[in-house]
């Protein structure tokens, strides 16, 4: 398994609850789009927070956004109050969110998901419907495009 | 939610946009854990030729500045 892909199987064997959202959900749907990072959406609770840390513990996680790229602390509580965490890791970047513009919050997200296969462990995936909901609303040029590419899946698919 | 009721002909939008809708073709042929496997595929080459690209210039061609740090 390539370092990206593994991030979310790493996340999987740790019971993380989350859902895969961005360009990599994006890939799913039949994405021609090359994204760097893995984005999902998750509850930043404390029992989610805590496996989280046990997932990425020994990849050596770090604040991504921060100047010195400090560590990610090994306690959960420390965590607390944080909307989102944009990491770096030795197995590339992840973005955990814990909403979704034009979407909502982990709840709302949740009810929008697809279940795939990858490699033998079942992953959650945003729905292309929301995945464009999304990108509409982030309503960056770049996000357009992908909102366009997707919406041209969508209708291809349903013929 | 919107619906492709309001994007009638999303894929001509989608060729306008200058999206290669071949690309689209070839990879809804694909199953979702072949297109995962095939980005992985792309993101390494994409990788690899990055840090060919950083060690002909001696610094990473998208930062030229050094005040501003890779966020990558």
């Amino acid at each position: 398994m390539a370092s990206t892909l593994d991030i979310l199987t790493r996340l999987n064997r740790h019971k993380v609850e989350f859902v895969v959202v961005g360009g990599l959900a994006g890939v799913v749907h039949g994405s021609a789009l090359v994204t760097e990072d893995v984005d999902v959406c998750a509850p930043l609770s404390q029992q989610n927070l805590t496996r989280i840390l046990a997932a990425l513990a020994d990849i050596n996680p770090r604040f991504r956004m921060s100047p010195h790229r400090p560590p990610l602390p090994g306690d959960a509580e420390r965590l607390a109050g944080y909307k989102n965490l944009y990491l770096i890791t030795d197995l590339g970047q992840i973005d955990i969110l814990s909403e979704i513009t034009g979407v909502g919050a982990y709840e709302e997200v949740s009810r929008h998901a697809i279940a795939v296969e990858l490699a033998g462990v079942r992953v959650h995936v945003m729905d292309i419907h929301a995945l464009i909901e999304s990108k509409k609303a982030l309503g960056r040029v770049k996000d357009l495009r992908a909102a366009a590419e997707l919406e041209a899946i969508r209708d291809r698919v349903r013929q | 939610m919107s619906t492709s009721a309001n994007h009638p002909d999303a894929w001509r939008a989608a060729i306008d946009y200058g999206i290669d809708v071949s690309q689209i073709e070839y990879l809804l042929t694909l199953t979702p854990e072949e297109r995962l496997l095939r980005h992985e595929q792309f993101l390494t080459l994409v990788r690899a030729m990055r840090q060919a690209g950083i060690d002909y210039y001696g610094f990473d061609p998208r930062y030229p500045d050094p005040s501003e740090p890779p966020q990558g």
